[in-house]
């Protein structure tokens, strides 16, 4: 898990650094226990019982035990692109499709990798392979993803982003 | 989805050490997608009880092999009560 | 490999192509408070973020976004809470229903900026992906407000010749100077 210090003092990283392939820093959480799904679902008024009562999870459901939401990893996969970004760069977009379900117990290992590398606009486009993979290696949550580096000597990503016109529509 | 209570026993499951590792990791209980050991007793007499539920007892037999217990019975559920929630289980 | 032989009709009739770009109306997700930073501490510890450009106004200003921000779509999880002044909405669920899954009748039966029906027959729904687009970090005081639409449908024909329909819908999240923050993009396999 990073620290408040650790994305105060955050390097930047530039497109010059990376290369198809490079698998960059994981981010990982965990073990998930049923508390932290509590409180995603009261952090956002989620009263979806699966993910707080169990024997409702498993009697009424079928479910292996209450499950970590969704909304929980739609939002943990951007907050990992954030980082990788820090402080200038621009986690632009994000795709993803929910696998394996997460149950207490699962530590998670937020990845990506680096599939392509181009310049649009004297800005710097990464598109990556990212995942949530759990322990057993199971994928919790595949998908691909663009994020914007700042070139050295190049020009400041602006903010707000404005996509560039022929990448917009991709 | 089908659910059954396993009777046997397993020897060693009586050490809360032996028991953890054979319970406490993911894999150990989540068999697969729809197979899962919900809930497994050790006894004060030796004896072990399992719950399980998965698309067929097939899945529940290989796992109750696999983890070497000696089967007394297998028997399906019809239904649970949990501390007041009560559940049909023969319609989840 | 060759494709399986399509059954049946196109399920992407005439009347289901005349729902793409259907739009809902435009509301407010945010209350009239706008993004404050209560709601945030909880939030930003529930994802477990400890980044201090969402509590460190000092820090933050030092930053290209000049102050304090909010998670990437965190804005896009401000239109379910439930509004002051209403109906206790899970009460009222348990009490239509006992063994209520807890968001079944949880809620509002006037939910506003909602999209028509897609014209299908076909009605199991299952979730085919989502796509997240950023383009700034909502702040503090903020007001926002959200619009979805059909943004495509297409059909798909299974392993098995079935037809289906990838219906996609796009919910950009603004601001109140109507600057985009988001576009979440959801897709549903109808089969």
């Amino acid at each position: 898990m990073t620290t408040a210090q650790e994305l105060r003092q955050k390097k930047q990283l530039h497109f010059d650094d990376v290369s198809v392939g490079q698998q960059l820093p994981p981010l990982i959480i965990g073990p998930l226990t049923a508390t932290h799904m509590f409180r995603w679902s009261a952090a956002i008024e989620n009263w979806h019982r699966i993910h707080y009562d169990q024997s409702f999870a498993i009697y009424h459901e079928g479910l292996p035990s209450v499950l970590g939401q969704g909304s929980w990893k739609q939002s943990i996969l951007p907050r990992y692109l954030k980082d990788l970004c820090l402080p200038d760069g621009w986690p632009w977009k994000v795709s993803f499709q929910h696998r394996a379900m997460i149950v207490p117990g699962d530590t998670i290992t937020v990845w990506a990798t680096v599939t392509k590398k181009y310049e649009e606009e004297g800005l710097g486009f990464v598109d990556l392979d990212v995942g949530m993979r759990l322990a057993y290696d199971a994928e919790s949550c595949p998908g691909k993803a663009t994020i914007v580096l700042p070139i050295r000597g190049g020009r400041a990503i602006p903010y707000p982003f404005v996509p560039p016109k022929k990448l917009a529509g991709n | 989805m089908p659910r059954w209570i396993a009777v046997g026993r397993a020897e060693g499951w009586d050490d809360l050490a032996r028991f953890t590792k054979e319970m406490k990791g993911t894999p150990q209980w989540r068999v697969d997608p729809k197979t899962t050991i919900t809930t497994v007793y050790a006894l004060g007499d030796g004896r072990v009880v399992a719950e399980c539920h998965a698309p067929s007892q097939a899945e529940f037999d290989e796992w109750l092999k696999n983890k070497g217990w000696k089967v007394e019975s297998v028997t399906p559920i019809r239904h649970v009560a949990k501390a007041g929630d009560i559940w049909d289980v023969r319609k989840s | 490999m060759s494709q399986a032989t399509p059954q049946g009709e196109s399920a992407l009739t005439p009347e289901v192509k005349g729902v793409i770009g259907a739009t809902g109306e435009k509301i407010e997700a945010s209350f009239p408070w706008g993004i404050e930073r209560e709601g945030l501490r909880i939030f930003t510890q529930a994802i477990m973020d400890p980044d201090p450009r969402y509590w460190d106004e000092d820090f933050a200003k030092t930053t290209k976004f000049g102050g304090i921000i909010t998670p990437p779509i965190y804005c896009t999880y401000l239109g379910r809470r439930q509004r002051p002044g209403t109906e206790d909405p899970v009460t009222r669920a348990f009490q239509e229903n006992p063994n209520s899954d807890g968001i079944g009748g949880v809620r509002g039966p006037d939910e506003k900026g909602g999209l028509p029906n897609v014209p299908t027959s076909l009605k199991r729904i299952l979730n085919a992906g989502n796509e997240i687009e950023l383009r700034q970090y909502p702040k503090l005081g903020d007001r926002i407000y959200s619009q979805a639409r059909y943004g495509d449908i297409k059909e798909r024909v299974g392993k098995d010749g079935t037809r289906m329909l990838i219906v996609t819908t796009e919910t950009t999240y603004t601001n109140q100077n109507g600057e985009v923050l988001c576009i979440l993009r959801a897709s549903q396999i109808r089969r």
